[in-house]
């Protein structure tokens, strides 16, 4: 099995998942690193035979991410040979688009936390990362009919902050957790 | 169940992040190969020092043959999922390369290339290229099994300046760029003419980056070459300066993306296995493209199996982002 070439493949998509799920870039590359870590170490037992391997790391990356420190322990010394990220660019222009991503996704993720964790993951990785439910079911490990069971309490209550959120004036069905204002407020604070 | 889950991404829409740049999945993927191939390795605080000076750009892909050539398919993966426009990777015979050519044939390369009309790119401005690319995509399993993306249409904007961002259109996705790449100016603007001076800065510019010395600087002239513009003297020196790199092969006949016949310089990433081709029109001389392939057994994949091919079908200078004049 060639493992660079897996990580070649799919390390963009894994990184993808964890910022969503993480708010934190930093953080997404450990779980990165990790989630590759340990693809590696269970490679005999887990490896799918076949088809394509994604939802087999979403799940160890879902695994790692819900318990990072575990995670990191494991595999400690690898960590602590990981490249160090460049420092944050000085010039005002990017700053103010790295902190405007910054504040949409924390608005998100604040909605997203309104779910409890096992919606949240089922959630993430069928409507976000574009798992099907057997492929999700893989994933976490778990039957078909509970992925769908948690997706669909997942749809409700989001549907129930919807209501609850919507105002007479906007009404855009969506929860946008007041991202573009908070958004707007960093960037005039910036100019 | 699809209506369910066009609801929900209604309801909560996945928020727009950046990607992991080229330069950070190289580095995190040095990282692990490292951990997992050699569990103790001493050459970290080297590579860590030069990280800074790393360019990062995406099409660097094929050059640094298999790790680049899964980048690309990285983006590209979720779509690729649920249309698979891929055919199995074509294997090739694996020519022979002539050393003894090189020099020659880049001699002609680079007359041809210092007599071309100066192209000059200002600093708001971007530099536009255009490609039709094919990338490997891997499906796994116990044995590997590698597919080529069909020949699609590629396009990239590379900002001048470096608080504006870059654009990539390709498969229908298009990527922001991040910005704070260098300039035109700062890339080739204060290049020497002279390729002796020219590959000592090549090495010096990659030391103690990735697969090694001479494929590292082979590597980095052909950024310089092929994603900047660089003004004809220093393009003719560049490619005076690739002659001397030790490795470098010609091959006779090498074909592009699009299916033109060339004459190739080509030099293979030793610990990759991956052979990197620059096509040249045989006439003209005029750079028509890349191609990449293993030239050995690698993880199970023959030798010969095609692991990406582009062909450049327009280089130019635009005003915006998104324009093609």
């Amino acid at each position: 099995m060639a493992f660079g070439l897996l990580f070649d493949a799919y390390a963009g998509i894994v990184y993808r998942h964890a910022v969503q799920r993480t708010g934190d870039w930093a953080t997404a590359e450990e779980v990165v690193s990790l989630t590759f870590l340990e693809a590696w170490r269970l490679r005999e037992r887990l490896l799918p035979e076949g088809g394509s391997p994604l939802p087999w790391l979403l799940g160890i990356a879902t695994n790692v991410l819900r318990n990072m420190s575990r995670a990191a322990r494991r595999h400690r010394e690898a960590l602590q040979r990981l490249p160090a990220r460049p420092s944050v660019p000085d010039f005002a222009g990017e700053l103010v688009d790295r902190i405007h991503d910054e504040s949409r996704l924390a608005a998100v993720r604040q909605a997203l936390g309104r779910l409890r964790r096992h919606e949240q993951e089922v959630f993430v990785l069928c409507v976000w990362s574009g798992l099907d439910y057997a492929a999700a079911a893989e994933a976490l490990g778990v039957p078909v009919g509970t992925v769908r069971s948690r997706l669909s309490r997942a749809r409700d209550r989001l549907r129930r902050f919807v209501e609850a959120e919507r105002e007479p004036a906007q009404g855009s069905g969506q929860l946008n957790g007041g991202r573009n204002s908070v958004a707007r407020s960093i960037q005039e604070k910036h100019r | 169940m699809n209506q369910d889950i066009e609801e929900m991404a209604r309801l909560l829409p996945a928020p727009a992040t950046t990607d992991l740049t080229a330069e950070r999945h190289r580095r995190l993927r040095e990282h692990f190969m490292q951990e997992i191939t050699q569990p103790h390795t001493a050459t970290r605080a080297g590579s860590r020092a030069a990280a800074g000076r790393r360019r990062s750009r995406p099409m660097r892909a094929l050059a640094a043959g298999i790790v680049a050539v899964g980048l690309a398919a990285a983006g590209t993966m979720l779509a690729l999922d649920s249309a698979p426009e891929t055919r199995p990777a074509p294997i090739l015979v694996v020519q022979q390369g002539d050393s003894g050519v090189v020099r020659g044939l880049l001699d002609r390369i680079a007359l041809a290339a210092g007599v071309r009309p100066a192209v000059t790119v200002g600093t708001g401005q971007f530099l536009y290229i255009k490609s039709n690319v094919s990338f490997m995509v891997i499906e796994a399993g116990a044995a590997a099994k590698v597919r080529l993306q069909a020949v699609h249409p590629r396009e990239i904007w590379l900002a001048q300046d470096p608080k504006r961002s870059g654009l990539l259109k390709e498969n229908g996705k298009t990527t922001t760029l991040e910005p704070g790449g260098p300039t035109n100016e700062q890339l080739v603007g204060a290049l020497p003419a002279d390729p002796a001076a020219l590959l000592a800065k090549a090495y010096a510019d990659t030391k103690g980056q990735g697969n090694g010395p001479d494929q590292e600087a082979f590597v980095h002239i052909g950024d310089l070459l092929f994603e900047s513009l660089p003004s004809p003297q220093v393009s003719a020196a560049l490619y005076r300066a690739a002659a001397l790199v030790p490795g470098v092969v010609g091959i006779d006949d090498a074909v592009d993306a699009i299916g033109r016949h060339g004459v190739a310089i080509a030099r293979t990433d030793e610990k990759t296995g991956v052979r990197s081709e620059w096509i040249f029109d045989p006439a003209t001389y005029a750079y028509l493209g890349q191609r990449s392939y293993t030239v050995r057994d690698v993880d199970g994949i023959p030798a010969g199996t095609v692991t990406g091919i582009t062909a450049v079908m327009e280089r130019a200078v635009v005003d915006r982002a998104g324009r093609t004049q």
